[in-house]
């Protein structure tokens, strides 16, 4: 998983790198004092099936502390939320939010800015002025192994390489992917792709 | 005119104000700290050769989330109850008895797009409406007096099977009737099964939360143990009624809107009483 041209982080297509260059753009512009620390959050909710029910649970996440708005897309169970510029949002106030009305967390997607750090060992995105910081996996079978608590393999060796090189050069990236809880220390996320920012 | 009586009883089965079908509860989630509100009116029709029977029955609901799985529901009714027997026009009309419920969830699994949900019910009826109305023939019959003059627990069960396409409820509500004024009404057990199917849009949209119309078809049942005055049975009263009720509905984000009409097919009555033609209801409910 390496940023370059062949690759690109934001799709391959035209459209896609008129976004991408605008996305980092904005993120040239805004940097490094006034950027939002999460540049897009989807929640994906189980058990969704109703347009009435869809009003509740965006009321719930709308009251959520740095979330100014929520909008849904029914068919999917996918809840975008708009967030306070420059702030980010805590992820288990997202889950507390969900089941308060009455519905279940599926996955959480965020695209994340942030650096690149050691702790414990391990390889996080330490996300600025959110006090978050997110374990990086870079696919499913590997985040079951921590689950599972074998000793986890996290990355490819090319992504470790890659992901030292930036941590070193104290870049920032934007990462997008899942994220989920866990009952102590960082939260994890899923690397779908990453982006260097700056 | 104890069809009024079986009339109120299968009134108390829709006081769902959540995304429920028309005459039937459902067991989907009142988020925590929300408030719903119903409005519902219901006209019964039921005549013989030489009595007529009218009752306009408008239950009032109240819905407050206290947490996602427990929710406390309060029912007014407003009643207006005319009967027409040779010549003679008997009735009353006001606040009915009020009625507070609590429900928890017992049972939820989610699924993308689809949820199961069980809850149990129990509350009690209030006497708050009048239960001794006299007028120039003397009191009125108990069944059309406003209040029973009781206090009435009722338990129940409710479950929901919810896909966005369609919908499935299953209610039933046992009420132990208590005795005032010399006259215990019958306990009586409500049924209630929904299908809801949407009819509009028929493709989802990828993005947004489109309006849905759904095609609502229940079936309604009340079933009723006679009635008993000075401790005897009153031998017309008291049977069961089973009605198959089409309907429609029109659910927003924010508001529904539905009307129903609800058609007899079992009447199995004690006595000679009288037979429901029909029963209409029409209604919405908002959410704050």
């Amino acid at each position: 998983m390496q940023p370059n041209s062949r690759n690109p982080p934001f799709g391959g297509d035209a459209l896609g790198r008129l976004l991408a260059a605008a996305l980092l753009a904005s993120f040239v512009w805004s940097a490094p004092n006034a950027f939002a620390e999460f540049k897009s959050v989807k929640v994906k909710v189980d058990g969704l099936a109703c347009p009435l029910c869809a009003y509740g649970l965006e009321k719930k996440l709308a009251q959520v502390k740095g979330v100014t708005e929520a909008k849904t897309d029914l068919k999917n169970g996918t809840v975008h939320l708009s967030l306070v510029e420059g702030g980010g949002v805590n992820v288990r106030s997202l889950d507390k939010a969900v089941r308060e009305a009455g519905f279940s967390v599926k996955d959480v997607a965020v695209t994340a800015l942030g650096w690149l750090k050691e702790e414990n060992g391990l390889l996080v995105l330490s996300v600025r002025d959110n006090s978050q910081n997110f374990l990086l996996f870079e696919d499913s079978a590997r985040e079951e192994e921590v689950h599972s608590g074998k000793q986890p393999k996290l990355r490819t060796e090319a992504t470790e390489s890659a992901l030292r090189k930036l941590m070193e050069a104290h870049t920032l990236l934007a990462v997008t992917g899942k994220i989920h809880d866990h009952a102590k220390g960082s939260a994890g996320l899923l690397i779908e792709k990453y982006a260097v920012v700056k | 005119m104890n069809a009024a009586r079986l009339f109120l009883a299968a009134t108390l089965a829709c006081v769902s104000a959540s995304a429920a079908p028309i005459n039937t509860d459902t067991a989907l989630p009142v988020r925590k700290g929300e408030l719903l509100w119903r409005e519902q009116v219901r006209f019964l029709k039921a005549e013989d050769a030489t009595r007529d029977l009218e009752v306009i029955a408008a239950p009032s609901v109240l819905v407050y989330g206290f947490t996602e799985k427990f929710a406390l529901i309060g029912i007014t009714p407003y009643l207006d109850n005319s009967f027409k027997a040779g010549g003679v026009e008997r009735g009353d009309h006001g606040l009915g008895d009020v009625t507070l419920l609590g429900r928890y969830q017992v049972f939820q699994l989610d699924r993308p797009g689809e949820t199961f949900r069980a809850q149990l019910l129990g509350g009690l009826k209030f006497p708050t409406g009048r239960d001794d109305e006299s007028e120039s023939l003397g009191r009125l019959p108990q069944p059309l007096q406003l209040g029973s003059g009781s206090y009435d627990p009722l338990v129940g069960g409710v479950f929901t099977w919810q896909q966005l396409r369609w919908q499935v409820d299953f209610d039933v509500v046992y009420k132990i009737n208590t005795e005032a004024n010399d006259f215990r009404f019958g306990n009586t057990l409500a049924h209630d099964a929904a299908f809801e199917y949407r009819l509009l849009p028929r493709q989802l949209p990828e993005r947004g939360v489109p309006r849905f119309v759904y095609g609502v078809l229940e079936l309604n049942g009340v079933w009723a143990e006679r009635s008993k005055l000075s401790g005897h049975d009153i031998g017309a009263s008291g049977g069961y009624t089973l009605f198959v009720s089409p309907g429609l509905q029109y659910v927003t984000k924010r508001w529904v809107a539905e009307v129903s009409v609800q058609l007899p097919v079992v009447q199995e009555l004690n006595g000679g009483q009288l037979k429901t033609d029909f029963i209409l209801a029409a209604g919405f409910r908002i959410q704050f």
